[in-house]
C-alpha cells in the first residue's frame, strides 16, 4: 500500500513510519511477506495466461528499502526501478545485487528493533533517492 | 540416409507432443480461471499492464505499481489490487489505492485517449479462497485533497488522526508510542 492510500487507514501510522521507519510486529511482517509471494506468484500467472506471457515477472524484491519505507511505497519503486534499469545492465551491478540479496536480509532483521538505526538508513536512502530521481528528470528533459 | 518412414513417424510424434502440450496449456488456463472466480468481463479482458511501475507530476506528483490493468473488449482500462486477507473485505484505503492508480493511469501517454472505467476491483486472496470485489473509485479532485492531506501532515502544517478501527492498533508497530492508540 502506498503512503498515500495508508492516510485512509491511519493518519498516525504514517507520520510514525516516516519519524521511526516502518515499525510492523512480527506475525504482520509474515503476514506482508506472504501478500509479496502472492503478488509475484499472480503476477507470474496473469503474464502466462492472460496477454503478457513472454514477460518476465518483475523482482519485487528490495529488502532494507521495503524494511525503512515499506514494500510498495514510492521510494522502493524507485530504488527498483533504479536497480532494474541501470545497476542489471552492468557486470558489476549484477554481482554487487546478488551480494546485496544474500546479505540484507540479516541486516533488516538486525535493523528491526533499532528504529534510530533505520531513522539514519532512511536518510542515506533518502539522498540516494532523490538522485535517482534527478538524474531521471534530467533525463526526460 | 533414414528410412523415410522414420521420418514421418517422427514429424507425426512432434506434431502430436506440440497439440498434446496446447490442450495441456489450455486445461490449465481453464482451471486456473475456475480457482480465481474472476469476473466474465476480465476473463475476455486484455492484461495490458502487471506490476508496471508508473509516476507522474500531473494533476499531482504520484507514483506507484498497479497490480494488474485490464482492457476491456469495449476499451476501457480497470485497476485491479491484490490484498490477502483473513476474511473477504475491503476497507476505505483500498478504494484510496485503486483510485490513486486511476488517476496516475489517466495521467500516462501509454493510454492517452483510452478511458478508465469509474470502478475497479480489489481481489482477495482468503483462505476460502480468491474473491474479486467491484468498487466504485474516487474522482480525481478527492485524490488531489488526499495528496494534499499527506503533504500537510508530512510537513507538521496539521494534526494526524488516529485509526477508526481499533483492529488496525492491535496489528500496528508503533502502540507503544502513538498517544492514539486505541
Amino acid at each position: 500500500m502506498t503512503d498515500l492510500a495508508q492516510l485512509a487507514r491511519c493518519e498516525q501510522q504514517m507520520v510514525l513510519d516516516r519519524q521511526f521507519g516502518k515499525q510492523r510486529p512480527p506475525a504482520r511482517e509474515r503476514l506482508a511477506r506472504a501478500g509479496e509471494a502472492e503478488h509475484r506468484r499472480h503476477d507470474r500467472l496473469a503474464r502466462q495466461y492472460q496477454g503478457q506471457g513472454r514477460g518476465r515477472a518483475r523482482d519485487a524484491r528490495c529488502f532494507v528499502a521495503s524494511a525503512v519505507y515499506g514494500e510498495s511505497a514510492w521510494q522502493t519503486d524507485v530504488l527498483r526501478d533504479w536497480r532494474d534499469r541501470v545497476l542489471m545492465r552492468l557486470w558489476f551491478g549484477r554481482v554487487l545485487i546478488s551480494l546485496y540479496y544474500r546479505l540484507s536480509p540479516t541486516g533488516v532483521r538486525w535493523l528491526a528493533p533499532r528504529p534510530r538505526v533505520t531513522a539514519a538508513v532512511r536518510s542515506i536512502l533518502d539522498g540516494l533517492v532523490a538522485r535517482v530521481v534527478r538524474s531521471d528528470k534530467r533525463e526526460k528533459s | 540416409m533414414m528410412d523415410p518412414m522414420i521420418i514421418l513417424a517422427l514429424i507425426v510424434l512432434v506434431v502430436v507432443a506440440l497439440i498434446g502440450e496446447r490442450f495441456r496449456r489450455t486445461g490449465r488456463r481453464a482451471e486456473w480461471l475456475r480457482r480465481e472466480g474472476m469476473p466474465e468481463e476480465l476473463r475476455t479482458a486484455k492484461l495490458v499492464a502487471s506490476e508496471q511501475h508508473y509516476r507522474c507530476q500531473k494533476p499531482v506528483a504520484l507514483s506507484g505499481t498497479p497490480d494488474q490493468v485490464y482492457r476491456l473488449p469495449e476499451g476501457a482500462l480497470v485497476v485491479v489490487d491484490t490484498k490477502r486477507r483473513p476474511r473477504a473485505q475491503v476497507y476505505d484505503a483500498d478504494i484510496a489505492q485503486l483510485s490513486i492508480y486511476r488517476v496516475l493511469l489517466a495521467a500516462q501517454k501509454a493510454f492517452r485517449g483510452q478511458p478508465l472505467a469509474a470502478y475497479g476491483y480489489v481481489r482477495l486472496v482468503t483462505p476460502e479462497g480468491v474473491v474479486y470485489r467491484r468498487v466504485e473509485l474516487w474522482d480525481t479532485a478527492r485524490v488531489v485533497v488526499l495528496h494534499r492531506r499527506y503533504w500537510a501532515l508530512r510537513d507538521g502544517r496539521d494534526t494526524p488522526t488516529g485509526a477508526e478501527m481499533a483492529g488496525l492498533c492491535r496489528w500496528c508497530g508503533h502502540r507503544e508510542r502513538c498517544g492514539l492508540a486505541r
